[in-house]
């Protein structure tokens, strides 16, 4: 990995047109600004591997378990459906 | 065009039903194509399909049948990914999730797959803002409470 050590003020540049500026450094906080082309998408790294492990939990689903997933769903629904009735009635 | 799912067996396809993720998905960066697959079964749940992994499939489900008040922005990066300008020309599904200790039944609302309908490209959205998170409990954003043995998914043993 590439270590650069920068001051508040600071850029560094990634290939022609991603630069990632240090705005502002408050104790152990550092606040960047980012600037990229429209078709770059930036992430927080904990969020990003946050929804790549909850997708691979998704990607484990088996045939079977979606059956019984579905029970539920159905269940749920006439639960709603019935808690409505009682509040018209 | 025949593709191969460990789920269904052989199923037939038309190329035009074909579903592209330039970035693929997170997790699953190098799998661009999927198709849907819709099982009356299972509905309003559907299959996500990837066409080059027989293994690889997401249960779906559009967000509104359960909450219809749910609202997002599309960063502009992920609307010139997916080639499309307006909201309105944008379908959106939800990844399903059954949650390993609790078994509950769980929604990733913070990461939600949008796919332009003319053209058949999808991205998933990572959101950075909101209230969204990655584990909502269906049943209780349906407005049911949830808690007995019987709103568990009766998972089969993983190894």
């Amino acid at each position: 990995m590439l270590v650069l050590t920068r001051k508040s003020g600071e850029v560094i540049r990634i290939g022609d047109d991603i630069t990632v500026t240090v705005m502002d450094i408050r104790g152990k906080q550092v606040r960047l600004g980012i600037q990229a082309p429209a078709s770059t998408i930036v992430h927080r790294e904990e969020v990003y591997q946050r929804v790549q492990e909850e997708n691979r939990l998704a990607a484990a689903i088996h045939l079977e378990e979606a059956a019984s997933l579905v029970d539920i769903w159905k269940k749920g629904q006439r639960r709603k459906d019935s808690g409505k009735e009682k509040k018209e009635a | 065009m025949k593709l191969h799912s460990s789920r269904f067996g052989e199923v037939n396809v038309e190329e035009s039903q074909i579903l592209c993720f330039p970035n693929g998905i997170p997790g699953f960066p190098s799998i661009n194509r999927y198709v849907l697959l819709d099982d009356p079964e299972n509905l309003p749940f559907q299959w996500l399909q990837a066409v080059e992994d027989p293994k690889l499939a997401f249960l779906v489900i559009n967000p509104f049948f359960f909450k219809p008040d749910y609202r997002f922005d599309i960063p502009d990066p992920i609307l010139s990914l997916i080639d499309t300008q307006h909201a309105e020309d944008v379908g959106v599904l939800i990844i399903i999730a059954i949650q390993p200790k609790t078994f509950r039944l769980t929604a990733n609302l913070q990461a939600p797959l949008v796919i332009g309908a003319r053209t058949r490209r999808g991205a998933q959205v990572v959101l950075v803002s909101g209230p969204y998170h990655t584990r909502h409990d269906i049943l209780e954003e349906m407005g049911v409470k949830a808690g007995s043995e019987a709103d568990r998914v009766e998972v089969l043993s993983r190894k």
